[in-house]
């Protein structure tokens, strides 16, 4: 099913790629950020900027870099908290 | 003892570029002649006021003549001094008419040598003043020069501002300084209440206001402080306000804004009345009845016109009110029939008569260039490149009389009642003509005319007409532009190929680069209807501003080909056509042709996105993600 949407990913433009990208990393940050909020999990919010010029690579790649790192810091600190749960 | 001169004025820059220049190849006649005017102009005696202004005029008179001939000659070297000037002046944009702008620089001579009169009278007036004194009279000009470019220089503080700021290029305030812009850009909208227009400049000041106190707060806490705080003191010192707080500059910035935004809206609703004046006043005729008298025997309508007009009689129809275009027939009539083509003087006329005919032939003057330009603006509504001809038969009507009343005729009856009124004034004794510049001067100064010629010629019509037509397609471009990226073409308005036909070919670079500036800080998101998805509507206004862009770049080149080969380009292949309009984008614009780009864009890359979009929703059916998400939404 997965190669499906995979083969129409691949047939979208840079910028169009570049964007659907961006829209999965934010679902998944909100996401986690508002489990951790559910459970009272404290965690390091790290500063996310808009992303203003898609042709920009660097400011892309930037991007996708922030965006990793706050989704580790998330997933870090909801993990941390369910084994101090399980303990 | 010649004094050297120092001014502030664009003259004065003018007179250290030429010293600058002098030996260029082209021009070093004219140059060294404009030099020794300015030296002799120097040496007038300021003393006796009547001789002073005379003789002022006079030598006007021949700096204007030298600098339209080194327009002429060479008229890339006035506008790189242009471009110089306004750029050292904290203005980037400069005038792209070389006409215009040696008529900025003789007028701004005329300006130096009148304060300097007023400095000199004032100083000879002092009982005990020392001689060394009356040296650095001349110098003194600069003061009250700088008084005055810095008077300018208020009514453009933000801009200022803005400019100062955006050439140091800082990352962190790049956004606020987009938003600023952005704010600057901001048009007034058809039809927009004098309520709801003010509501909306305060929501806009607002807005401003937060970015200019951003830029402040991030200014003072930066790294770059020091480079900021040298901005600031530049504008402290070009606005002499180092007495004041630093927030009162902040305050000044804002309510120089204020004022902009607010000159910017009222001479905007000014031009958008006018702005249809034409177009929409033929369409919104309907009385057929008044078409079939118009389009009747006009040819002979003509003939019995002229032959009473040849046998001494006044022609003057009253205006009708039934219909706009038997309106517009009959001011046609009249304008070709003015009485002020007629230019009825002789030796024995008074001074009085000679004045009221030079004021009536600048009135003329002024009108033909109105006529000029309509007729620009008709024949780009009535273009055949619009994909929707508004009223046919009525634009056939206008056409017939266009052709009938043309206002090149006009031009040309103008041509001759000026060469009749200069033979005559040419055999005029040396104080009646003095008497009357100096007369038709005090008329011209009451009613804010331009001084520079006794009488408009046909080149400065010419010229005022292109500097319509570029201000025409500067204030309406983005909006047409807009529609045709957004495929909305039926509604398009002008024909904006035609109203650039009188544009030198040097000048559309600069249009463009100028258009390419107002597209990008034009506002296209409430262009985009789709939802109330805020990235998205985002997303899709950065495509329209980009189509909309590649639509102007397509424009001016396109217009550039036909200049270039004046439509004649049948014989060429298409492929040879294309690669033309490819040379024009890669060696005069500069730039990467982007209308195909876009092209591609509208059939696969939408294509592309809505199957991906179908895909997409069926695997997020059964997606472990999506069910986690509800979950956690669901249990909140």
């Amino acid at each position: 099913m997965f190669e499906e949407l995979l083969e129409e990913y691949k047939k979208l433009s840079i910028d169009s790629k570049k964007e659907k990208n961006i829209e999965e990393f934010k679902l998944v940050i909100a996401m986690l950020e508002l489990l951790c909020d559910r459970k009272n999990i404290k965690y390091n919010k790290v500063a996310i900027d808009d992303l203003v010029d898609l042709k920009n690579d660097n400011e892309y790649l930037s991007l996708i870099y922030t965006y990793i790192t706050a989704l580790k810091e998330e997933i870090g600190s909801y993990i941390l908290d369910s084994e101090k749960r399980d303990d | 003892m010649k004094t050297r001169c120092i001014h502030t004025s664009e003259f004065g820059y003018f007179y250290e570029y030429c010293q600058e220049h002098r030996d260029h190849k082209k021009l070093s006649k004219e140059i060294s002649k404009f030099i020794e005017l300015v030296d002799i102009t120097n040496d007038l005696d300021a003393r006796n006021n009547n001789t002073y202004s005379k003789k002022l005029l006079r030598k006007e008179a021949r700096v204007e003549k030298t600098l339209l001939k080194i327009a002429n000659i060479d008229k890339d070297f006035l506008l790189r001094f242009e471009k110089r000037y306004c750029l050292e002046d904290g203005d980037t944009q400069y005038e792209t008419d070389p006409n215009i702008v040696s008529r900025n620089i003789s007028q701004s001579f005329y300006d130096a040598y009148c304060v300097k009169k007023i400095k000199k009278e004032n100083i000879v007036s002092q009982s005990n003043h020392h001689p060394a004194q009356e040296n650095e009279i001349v110098l003194n000009i600069s003061e009250s020069e700088k008084n005055n470019v810095n008077k300018k220089k208020k009514t453009k503080e933000f801009t200022y501002f803005v400019n100062e700021l955006k050439k140091c290029n800082y990352p962190n305030i790049d956004r606020q300084l987009n938003e600023l812009h952005k704010v600057l850009e901001t048009d007034n909208k058809k039809n927009e209440s004098k309520t709801k227009y003010e509501k909306r400049v305060n929501k806009i000041l607002k807005k401003a206001n937060r970015n200019i106190d951003m830029i402040f707060k991030k200014g003072q806490n930066y790294p770059f402080r020091k480079d900021f705080i040298k901005i600031l003191s530049n504008l402290i010192y070009t606005y002499d306000i180092s007495e004041r707080k630093m927030s009162d500059l902040d305050k000044r910035l804002k309510l120089s804004l204020h004022d902009e935004l607010l000159e910017r809206y009222s001479s905007d609703s000014k031009s958008k009345n006018k702005k249809h004046n034409y177009g929409y006043e033929i369409s919104s005729d309907t009385s057929t009845n008044m078409l079939i008298k118009v389009n009747g025997d006009l040819i002979k309508e003509k003939a019995d016109l002229l032959e009473k007009y040849n046998n001494g009689e006044k022609i003057k129809f009253d205006r009708p009110f039934a219909s706009s275009i038997q309106t517009k027939k009959v001011d046609m009539i009249n304008s070709y029939f003015d009485p002020r083509f007629e230019c009825a003087l002789n030796h024995d006329s008074s001074d009085k008569e000679y004045v009221k005919t030079v004021m009536d032939l600048c009135e003329l003057a002024d009108d033909i260039t109105d006529d000029l330009f309509k007729k620009v603006l008709f024949d780009a509504h009535d273009s055949s490149n619009l994909s929707m001809i508004q009223s046919y038969e009525k634009n056939e009507a206008l056409r017939t009389l266009y052709s009938l009343y043309s206002p090149n005729d006009k031009m040309n009856k103008y041509k001759e009642a000026t060469d009749k009124f200069e033979r005559i004034f040419k055999t005029l004794a040396n104080d009646k003509r003095d008497n009357i510049y100096k007369l038709v001067y005090e008329e011209k100064q009451k009613k804010h005319l331009p001084i520079i010629e006794l009488i408009p010629s046909c080149d400065t019509i010419t010229s005022n007409l292109i500097t319509r037509e570029t201000k025409f397609i500067d204030s309406h471009a983005v909006e047409e532009f807009k529609h045709k990226a957004l495929n909305y073409g039926k509604y398009l308005n002008y024909d904006l190929e035609i109203v650039a036909r009188d544009i030198d070919i040097e000048d559309l670079p600069i249009i463009y680069r100028k258009l390419k500036r107002n597209i990008m800080y034009t506002n296209f998101v409430e262009e985009i209807k789709t939802g109330d998805d805020r990235e998205k509507k985002y997303r899709e206004a950065r495509i329209v501003q980009n189509k909309t862009l590649a639509v102007a770049q397509e424009m001016i080149a396109k217009t550039i080909l036909n200049k270039t080969y004046n439509r004649e380009y049948d014989d060429i292949s298409y492929d040879d056509y294309q690669n033309i309009l490819n040379d024009i984008y890669s060696n005069v614009l500069h730039e990467e042709r982007l209308l195909k780009s876009y092209d591609d864009f509208d059939d696969e890359t939408i294509l592309a996105e809505k199957a991906y979009q179908e895909k997409k929703k069926i695997w997020d059916e059964n997606s472990a993600f999506v069910k986690a998400l509800y979950l956690i939404i669901s249990n909140r």
